[in-house]
């Protein structure tokens, strides 16, 4: 569960300078962006939606603890298991004793964000344990042994050509001899090879986009249908979810999907919303015949407790990333961990630590463009300043950007001072800059210089030749 | 009246009209005084008397943003006392204005009598353009820009204070001054404080994007009302060698466009 | 014990309070309410609406006077073969009246599956969905293996938004099913290139046969 090692400064450039992602990215403003717009002009209710959303989630977060226990006992009541897990570690522990009890060989997935945030397939992979992803994106992003770089749509980050070539290499054994025509004949691969894993599967584990509480239910949401094929045709089907995904009624559940599947998607709605509630009934044909769910907090507990709690209304739409400009330059990967763009750029810090996600909160201009576009209202700009803070009050800003920042600010608390020297100051550049009007380098701003001209001053201050005009006034 | 007293009436008093004070913002003070005095005519054609307080430097958004909050609420203090007094406090940028009506009272609610001062002084803050057309319905006449303009959206402006109408609404009375909007004009120029100098390659990605839109709009001036974002866009263009003028739009509503363009040399005498 | 040790932590970030028993009452009484958010609005006919957002959703749609026209409208679907159809079907639709050289297979649902027929307890208009409940001779596999998909749905039970279906249904623990699959559209996905592809590894085709009696 550690982020990469390489800063967001390395990883940045080489996707910058990565013409196959960049074209891809590219890709996305015309598709979820637009689509989105569409999907939220086409529903005169959506800003009050997002506000009841964020009520909703407020309100639940803020009785967090009957929640969880009213949740539970509903999941009990109806022949299910719950089990409670503190951290990634503990977690995988817990999946892994589930599996080793049930014998299993074979773990199909549905997608489930949480799980590879505790680095769950890692851990079961060490038990000798097959495990397949099914999600069509998160399988191709297995088979490449990469990580997922949108949370929604993994692999943004390849084009077809390049997936066609992974399933030449990998599915000769399945007997696909040649290289696919299109993206029609992949998925058709996928179908097929996934079909029969589907029916060998001893356990099955997805995520939740919502647990309800009223029900013991938990709720996914695919257009694939993978989700559905991994909880219904093992024998034993589990659920990873963050404590955060409880909400209290279907009724609430109704109105955060109202919110998703437009935000994430432009769909009012996706091919398959399901709510799964506990093992097979008597008389059920089909069905798991043990049903778990796995409760994570893993830093989730800390952001209840102060300034971060609104984070953790996140319903995972990746809005935000897809409308954020630093995400759409870099893409994904440059975020180093399982959650990227504005959202990631929270998360990772708050689960996996500042230590191992210094740069992220910094890597923003402050836009608001993802706040804007959040379905449930979260402050994300306000959490990334405020992260900064954290950085700050911890020391962990250092250097120049430290006594810089400083300076500055000692200076500008001390106006006459300041005056006095920036008078000088400009008086010299005006003499060297003015005739071209701009400079091309400049000391100890290379940042600036390395691809802009920096505009020449006029000369004279604003305050100078405002105390001039005043006297010739 | 003193700077440091505390005025009770806000509205315009007296036939001098309403006392508004010009925050000035530190680049505009280092780099474009033309802006300033932009500002200054613009207000006094809209009826007002103008004073520019002379303690002032920053709004402090670079100590807030880098996560110096201490540093952000001092400076903040000092901006509420030198800014006291007056029936409004106009400035030509959306973001220090942001930073005044916004995070002044946010950076000080811990402490009651602070946060009343910082309230009250956000209430009487406004940025250029909104000020202009939503409080004083300024109206230009004889004001002539002959030219093809986009208008570039400065982030903390447009989402922190919902400037967008209201200079397209002004710049509509500049006579031959042709509007065209560009696309993605409210994307993030790339420009972001401090970002632009610790990302550099991630922001000069961002202008060149915001540039191929100027381009693609078919105007021959882009206009904005930030400083720092038209600093970004001209320092770009200018190194791209690309012929594009860019000016403040209150440069451009005072009739103070027709010296040299931000990035463009003097014109020799 | 994790539980524990979560639910010390959960309390201490909400300010080390537990509920008091008069937060309990006011938590259970929404619970029990089930308050709804902002209505979206649905203007004109519900089944008009749900044909034309289905529709769109890119189901196929018929309508039939009564269950009678079933068969029939199963048949056209099929391929021409000389082999009897073989298909999978929800025991809650046997009484139909299928003809007997038909292989129908009534039980869970099979690795290869051309078509299978199954029933909705409810259309929901405002999203051009169908909501089908596991349970008793309606096995959930249905939904998802077959490459064609045949819902039949009653006009009558064509409702206005999800809440309206949550209100008909028993939630307590005997009665509410297993799986309630909320369905709107064949498989897809756009994983390579952005491309959209129909189907992934669900049905590439979802008929709904609306019954007007």
């Amino acid at each position: 569960m550690t982020a990469h090692a390489p800063s967001f400064h390395e990883r940045a450039s080489h996707a910058l300078a990565d013409a196959n992602l960049q074209r891809s990215i590219a890709g996305l403003k015309g598709g979820f962006v637009a689509a989105r717009a569409r999907a939220v002009a086409a529903l005169p209710e959506f800003q009050a939606m997002r506000e009841a959303g964020a009520a909703i989630k407020d309100h639940t977060l803020e009785n967090l603890d009957y929640y969880l226990e009213r949740y539970e006992a509903e999941v009990l009541k109806r022949g299910g298991h719950v089990h409670w897990a503190t951290d990634a570690a503990d977690a995988c522990r817990i999946v892994r004793e589930i599996c080793a009890r049930a014998g299993a060989k074979i773990v199909t997935k549905g997608k489930s964000m949480v799980s590879e945030e505790i680095g769950l397939n890692e851990a079961l992979e060490a038990d000798g344990i097959e495990v397949i992803e099914t999600d069509a994106g998160e399988y191709i992003v297995q088979l490449a042994k990469e990580t997922p770089s949108h949370i929604v749509m993994p692999t943004i980050h390849k084009t077809t050509g390049q997936i066609t070539d992974l399933f030449h290499e990998h599915h000769r054994r399945y007997g696909f001899a040649e290289p696919a025509q299109d993206a029609a004949e992949l998925i058709g691969q996928v179908r097929s090879v996934l079909r029969a894993k589907f029916f060998a599967a001893d356990v099955g584990i997805t995520g939740a986009n919502f647990l309800i509480a009223e029900t013991g239910s938990n709720v996914i949401v695919t257009n694939e249908g993978n989700g559905d094929l991994t909880s219904t045709l093992a024998r034993v089907h589990i659920v990873t979810a963050g404590i955060e995904k409880v909400v209290p009624t279907l009724n609430d559940a109704a109105v955060l999907l109202r919110l998703l599947a437009r935000s994430a998607l432009g769909m009012d709605v996706t091919s398959y919303v399901t709510y799964a509630t506990g093992p097979r009934r008597p008389g059920d044909l089909d069905g798991p015949e043990e049903y778990h769910v796995v409760l994570i907090d893993n830093g989730r507990t800390k952001m209840l407790e102060g300034a971060y709690r609104p984070m953790l209304r996140c319903i995972r739409c990746a809005a935000c990333m897809n409308h954020c400009p630093v995400y759409m330059s870099v893409g994904g990967h440059a975020y180093g961990w399982v959650y990227p763009g504005p959202m990631g750029a929270v998360l990772t810090p708050m689960i996996a630590g500042h230590e191992k996600a210094q740069e992220l909160p910094h890597a923003c201009t402050l836009n608001g463009r993802c706040q804007q576009v959040c379905p449930v209202k979260i402050p994300l700009p306000d959490m990334l300043r405020r992260l900064r803070h954290d950085q700050w009050e911890a020391g962990f800003i250092r250097g120049a950007a430290r006594w810089g920042i400083s300076a500055w600010a000692w200076l500008a608390s001390r106006p006459r001072l300041y005056h006095a020297l920036t008078r000088m100051m400009v008086a010299v550049a005006g003499l060297t800059g003015r005739s071209r009007g701009r400079f091309r380098h400049l000391p100890l701003a290379s940042g600036w210089t390395q691809g802009r001209d920096m505009p020449a001053p006029q000369g004279e201050t604003f305050h100078v030749a405002w105390a001039k005009s005043k006297r010739r006034r | 009246m003193n700077p440091g007293c505390e005025s009770d009436t806000a509205s315009g008093a007296g036939p001098s009209g309403p006392r508004v004070a010009l925050f000035v913002t530190c680049l505009v003070d280092l780099f474009r005084p033309n802006i300033g005095f932009a500002a200054v005519k613009l207000l006094e054609d809209s009826g007002c008397v103008v004073d520019v307080p002379s303690r002032q430097v920053c709004c402090g958004q670079p100590a807030y943003n880098s996560g110096d909050t201490a540093a952000a609420q001092r400076i903040a203090k000092q901006v509420i006392e030198t800014f006291s007094g007056y029936d409004y406090v106009v400035g030509p940028s959306g973001s220090c204005m942001a930073m005044l009506r916004k995070d002044y009272p946010e950076l000080l609610k811990d402490d009651p009598a602070w946060l009343a001062r910082a309230s009250k002084l956000a209430n009487r803050c406004y940025e250029l353009m909104s000020f202009l057309a939503d409080v004083r319905g300024l109206r230009l006449k004889g004001v002539a820009y002959p030219g093809k303009v986009t208008y570039h959206d400065s982030c903390s402006g447009l989402r922190t204070l919902g400037i967008k109408a209201q200079p397209r609404r002004l710049l509509a009375d500049v006579d031959g001054l042709e509007l065209t909007e560009q696309q993605d004009a409210e994307t993030c120029c790339g420009f972001g404080g401090t970002f632009c100098v610790k990302y550099p390659d991630i922001s000069i990605k961002m202008v060149s994007d915001k540039i191929g839109n100027v381009e693609m709009s078919g105007a021959d001036t882009v206009l904005g009302g930030d400083l720092g974002c038209l600093l970004n866009i001209a320092g770009r263009l200018r190194r791209l060698g690309k012929s594009t003028r860019v000016f403040h739009t209150a440069e451009v509503l005072a009739g103070m466009a027709g010296g040299p363009g931000i990035g463009e040399p003097e014109k020799p005498r | 014990m994790g539980r524990e040790e979560i639910l010390k932590r959960v309390t201490a970030a909400l300010g080390d309070r537990r509920p008091s028993q008069t937060d309990r009452a006011a938590l259970d009484a929404r619970m029990a309410a089930r308050p709804a958010g902002p209505p979206v609005r649905l203007e004109g006919d519900l089944a008009d609406i749900f044909i034309a957002k289905a529709t769109a959703n890119l189901f196929t749609v018929e309508r039939i006077a009564s269950l009678q026209m079933l068969v029939p409208a199963v048949r056209a679907l099929l391929t021409e073969s000389d082999e009897a159809p073989d298909i999978s079907m929800a025991a809650t639709l046997n009484h139909v009246g299928w003809p007997a050289g038909w292989n129908i297979n009534y039980g869970t649902g099979r690795p290869t599956e051309a078509l299978s027929v199954t029933s909705a307890l409810a259309g929901i208009a405002e999203t051009g969905s169908v909501v089908l409940a596991s349970g008793v001779g309606s096995p959930a596999g249905l939904n998802f293996l077959p490459d064609l998909h045949v819902v039949v749905l009653r006009a009558s039970d064509i409702l206005a938004h999800p809440e309206d279906v949550w209100r008909r249904m028993e939630t307590n623990p005997t009665a509410w099913p297993r799986a309630v699959n909320v369905i709107s559209g064949p498989s897809r996905t756009a994983d390579v290139g952005g491309v959209i592809v129909r189907p992934a590894h669900g049905p590439k085709r979802v008929h709904l046969v609306i019954v007007d009696s």
